[in-house]
């Protein structure tokens, strides 16, 4: 893995006085990317297929194991040969990258730990606080978007879901 | 026939209907172009309104509704790559692509056309073949489903665009996961993580996601990259930009009326199927997936012309076609109106009511439509960081309101990590929904018509609609290999 510093030509779209700083790249060599998910993704197959032998078994010629236990053996032997296939051909493409690699880390926490906090603190609260800063994670650097954005979001929510649709938020 | 239309068009154009009709097209368009929220969802909101209504402006507005989410879902799916409705997520496949390239606005253009198109045929097929198709519907048993299961699924070998392999590992993930929940015959428990997945992985949330959360996590990657700008005018609204796929679109609504027909199939399989066969037949099928009008096409005519399918056997039998179509049996119900065969014997004036009414909304949903375009192609110009905070908070929220239920929010968010680190290993999500879709109905009705036939395959391969659709099966599986060796 590698990083370096994104080029100007690929930030060529932005107002140059307003060009952000420049950002980091992060280069993944395609067959160890390709290896990782094959692995994810044989690993939940495993735990489905050996998890169907402890599920009920009856006369029946399919029974609750057997579809879960065919797909799971599938992604595994899939997974496998994709691995095989990305060590021998090495890989789709030369490198997957991902651009700001910090920026889509953290928005991946922010998303999952978002319900969590909501339950907590009630939607309004989470989301007055959540997405002003999901907006300046995702690159919005401009403080009349950053203010702007949460009150349509919780005007939305409060005129379209709670008043028109009728959908209560915690 | 000819004398109850009559009477039912005196019905309609009153101006109670025709507000009700107004009505419907709005929230249709705001459900149907929110990530989330299904045109059930919507309908079934707005039941407790229609209480004091007349009863033909009440299931106007109701049925227009459902037809305005299904016009309305292209629209986030094309722009932002978030579809609206599930059935729209196809449409997503080409649209997005062509947002993408700048042509956001010949996208909106081509789908609304064709969706005009497609539920204008259907409609028309409704009105004279829905008791007939209904009828033929009826034949469908699990050996059947389980057959047209097994088509959809085939699909994949047309769908895939990048590597078969990987694709085939999508839709296998697909399927593995699709089995968590409660067994549909034995009523067993199976990898129940969580209390919450007792009914399986949610769709909807899943679906969400897989296409708009990950896609999220794309835009953040561009960060204040701006969009490619977009070309667009009204003028592409245009039925003489679709000529080149007046094949694909009759053929399309031809498909999406069956399917629709067939009850619990519904828009989704209509649009994969039809996109499938679209993809198939057309001399440009290699570049579909990557922004081919005709994709956008086959998938839109398709999902529209579902609608009025799902009708026909609710209004012929009192079967509902689909989730929407159910939730309008309860309209239907509330205003003392019992579909089914009596209904067209009774109250002749409420079905073919239905029927105009669908025909009226359609010149209102093209206005708004044709309105909107160069609004909504606008969005692209709003700043990256923007859309996706906006698309990312409509996300959760529609996928709270799927269910009222945080797990929904921590099930969409799940599976838009996975989906934004699948598309970096090139695993597209569209094989993943396609199992998520069918392997429900794939594994469930197997097993009843086994049962049902003593455990014996043949059972399945002797009724003629199962084996026929198996054997469609075979052909789509071994098609691209065949179209390999005659390259060679």
């Amino acid at each position: 893995m590698a990083t370096r510093p994104v080029t100007s030509s690929e930030e060529r779209c932005v107002d140059p006085a307003r060009r952000p700083a420049p950002e980091s790249l992060l280069n993944v060599s395609s067959i160890l990317y390709d290896l990782v998910v094959y692995a994810a993704l044989g690993g939940v197959g495993l735990v489905f297929f050996v998890g169907a032998f402890g599920l009920s078994q009856d006369d029946d010629a399919i029974d609750s194991g057997t579809v879960p236990m065919i797909a799971g053996g599938l992604l595994v032997l899939l997974c496998a040969i994709g691995a095989v296939q990305a060590v021998r051909t090495g890989g789709t493409a030369p490198e997957v990258e991902v651009e700001r690699p910090f920026p889509v880390l953290i928005a991946m926490v922010m998303v999952v730990l978002f319900p969590i906090a909501m339950d907590a603190l009630g939607y309004y609260a989470t989301a007055a606080i959540w997405v002003p800063a999901f907006a300046w994670i995702a690159g919005s650097r401009s403080w009349v978007a950053v203010l702007l954005v949460p009150v349509g979001v919780l005007a939305l929510a409060r005129f379209v879901f709670e008043m028109i649709l009728g959908t209560p938020l915690p | 026939m000819i004398a109850h239309l009559a009477e039912s068009l005196g019905y309609v154009f009153t101006l109670n209907v025709l507000l009700g009709i107004a009505a419907g097209i709005a929230v249709g368009y705001v459900v149907g172009a929110m990530p989330g929220l299904t045109s059930s969802i919507g309908m079934a909101l707005l039941i407790p309104f229609t209480f004091s209504m007349d009863p033909i402006a009440a299931i106007a507005m109701l049925v227009t509704i459902y037809m305005a989410a299904d016009f309305a879902g292209a629209i986030p799916a094309i722009l932002v790559n978030a579809p609206g409705q599930p059935a729209a997520a196809v449409t997503a496949f080409d649209g997005f692509v062509m947002t993408q390239r700048g042509e956001a606005g010949k996208a909106l253009s081509i789908s609304l056309v064709c969706s005009l198109i497609g539920a204008f045929i259907s409609t028309i097929l409704l009105m004279v073949s829905a008791q007939a198709m209904a009828s033929a519907a009826l034949v469908f048993g699990p050996a059947e489903y389980f057959a047209l299961a097994a088509v959809g699924l085939s699909l994949i070998a047309v769908l895939s665009t990048g590597s078969a392999l990987k694709s085939l590992v999508g839709l296998v993930f697909g399927l593995t996961v699709v089995t968590i929940g409660i067994d549909p015959i034995s009523g067993a428990s199976r990898y129940l993580f969580h209390w919450s997945l007792i009914d399986g992985i949610p769709f909807l949330p899943a679906l969400i996601g897989l296409f708009a959360v990950s896609e999220v996590f794309l835009m953040i990657e561009q960060g204040r990259k701006a969009m490619p700008e977009a070309i667009s005018t009204r003028r592409e609204a245009s039925f003489r930009n679709v000529w080149p796929f007046r094949r694909t679109i009759l053929r399309s609504s031809f498909i999406g009326y069956a399917v629709g027909v067939i009850p619990g199939a519904g828009a989704t399989i209509a649009s994969l199927i039809s996109y499938g066969v679209a993809k198939k037949l057309s001399p440009t099928g290699d570049s579909f997936g990557r922004g081919n009008p005709e994709g956008i096409a086959a998938s839109e005519a398709a999902n529209n012309a579902a609608v009025s399918g799902a009708l026909a056997p609710l209004l012929a039998l009192g079967v509902p076609g689909s989730a929407s179509a159910a939730v309008l049996i309860g309209g239907l119900t509330i205003h003392g109106l019992q579909p089914g065969p009596m209904l067209f014997a009774n109250d002749p004036t409420v079905p073919y009511s239905i029927i105009i009414a669908l025909m009226v909304g359609l010149p209102f949903m093209v206005i708004v439509g044709f309105i909107g375009i160069p609004l909504w192609v606008r969005m692209i110009r709003v700043p990256r960081p923007v859309v996706a905070t906006v698309v990312i908070s409509i996300a959760m929220l529609g996928a709270y309101a799927s269910a009222n239920s945080s797990f929904e929010m921590i099930v969409t968010a799940v599976f838009g990590v996975i989906g934004y680190l699948l598309r970096k290993a090139d695993i597209h999500p569209a094989p993943i929904v396609l199992a998520l879709v069918l392997g429900y109905m794939l594994e469930a009705n197997l097993r009843r018509a086994l049962i049902a036939g003593n455990d014996s395959f043949f059972a399945i391969l002797s009724k003629p609609i199962a084996a026929g659709l198996l054997f469609l099966t075979l052909l789509v599986l071994i098609s691209p290999l065949l179209a390999r060796r005659r390259k060679a």
